[in-house]
């Protein structure tokens, strides 16, 4: 587990490595819908990200470092950034669940 | 090539399931997996027992994590003792994986932000205690089938739990161990249980300075 609290499955690697097998080790893009591809990866990245900072600022609220400023300052940021995200991901025609990017054995990113 | 795994000199050899060993030092190997062998996962982990049955240790690494072959002999060469420690101990054994995410959806978050963070602190600390408890449940099912040994993980989304058993006796230790997992599910019914395995024991390969 690391700092952020997230952990990763030990297998992961060797699964990893499976699936890319299984995809022939390649990206499939579809021309038609390039656009709304590319949106979903960038806005799944920054999602994750996103969720990130929440793990983290979730875990200085249980250690109980944050002052009252903090807590409403972090909390509306998060907030805001979530429903940036969301706002976003709906000009592609994007829900929140397709921010949630596949990473095989991993899991998914949010 | 999918995996990297160490395993005795001796029983480095092709046999069906692996290519010729690539490397060795000090009585070790490194062995490798053809991804060309495999045309799906399940026939990657029909080799992968046939592994487990045959070699004395099997512990896979990924190529695509990084070690270039002649890394892994390196790196073989400086780590022997601990790496036949590793073999030793793991030696006969795969591993059971469980992983529990919870199922129910929470409703609505307040709208002020400092209220929306102390919810979402709130949250995470009730799934942790939940996760707490599954595991707990879980755990002496699998000590009452005599699996004594395992890792058990709770992160953000649920938790993980791997268990070490005999190879020899896994699929009847899995069959009983999913009765159990049934069981718990109706104790724990707002939850996704999912079992997977036998693999190898990648959980309980404990070396800190792998590749």
């Amino acid at each position: 587990m690391n700092d952020l609290g997230l952990s990763f499955p030990p297998d992961l690697l060797a699964q990893a490595a499976q699936k890319a097998a299984d995809a022939g080790g390649r990206i499939k893009i579809d021309p038609d819908t390039v656009e709304q591809d590319l949106a979903r990866v960038v806005l799944g990245l920054m999602a994750f990200l996103r969720q990130l900072m929440e793990l983290q600022a979730i875990r200085r609220m249980e250690n109980g470092t944050l002052t009252d400023e903090q807590i409403e300052l972090l909390g509306t940021t998060l907030m805001r950034a979530e429903e940036a995200l969301h706002d976003m991901a709906e000009r592609f025609d994007l829900r929140p669940e397709d921010l949630s990017l596949d990473l095989g054995p991993l899991g998914k990113t949010i | 090539m999918t995996a990297l795994g160490y395993s005795t000199a001796d029983a480095a050899v092709p046999h069906g399931c692996l290519s010729s060993p690539i490397g060795s030092g000090a009585g070790l190997a490194v062995v490798a997996l053809a991804d060309t062998q495999f045309n799906n996962s399940r026939a990657r982990l029909a080799s992968q027992l046939t592994c487990l049955r045959t070699l004395d240790g099997f512990v896979p690494f990924s190529a695509n994590h990084g070690p270039t072959l002649a890394q892994a002999e390196d790196w073989l060469n400086t780590h022997e003792t601990k790496a036949r420690s590793v073999l030793d101990d793991l030696r006969g054994h795969g591993q059971l994986t469980l992983i529990a995410a919870p199922k129910t959806t929470h409703g609505a978050l307040p709208r002020n932000g400092a209220a929306w963070l102390q919810e979402k602190t709130r949250r995470a600390g009730s799934l942790r205690k939940r996760s707490e408890a599954l595991l707990c449940c879980l755990i002496e099912h699998a000590t009452n089938l005599g699996i004594t040994r395992h890792v058990s993980q709770i992160h953000a989304k649920g938790a993980r739990l791997d268990m070490l058993l005999p190879i020899a006796q896994a699929t009847g230790l899995r069959t009983d161990f999913a009765h159990a997992v049934s069981s718990s599910q109706k104790v724990f019914p707002d939850w996704e249980i999912t079992l997977t395995g036998p693999w190898p024991a990648f959980a309980f390969w404990t070396l800190e300075d792998v590749i």
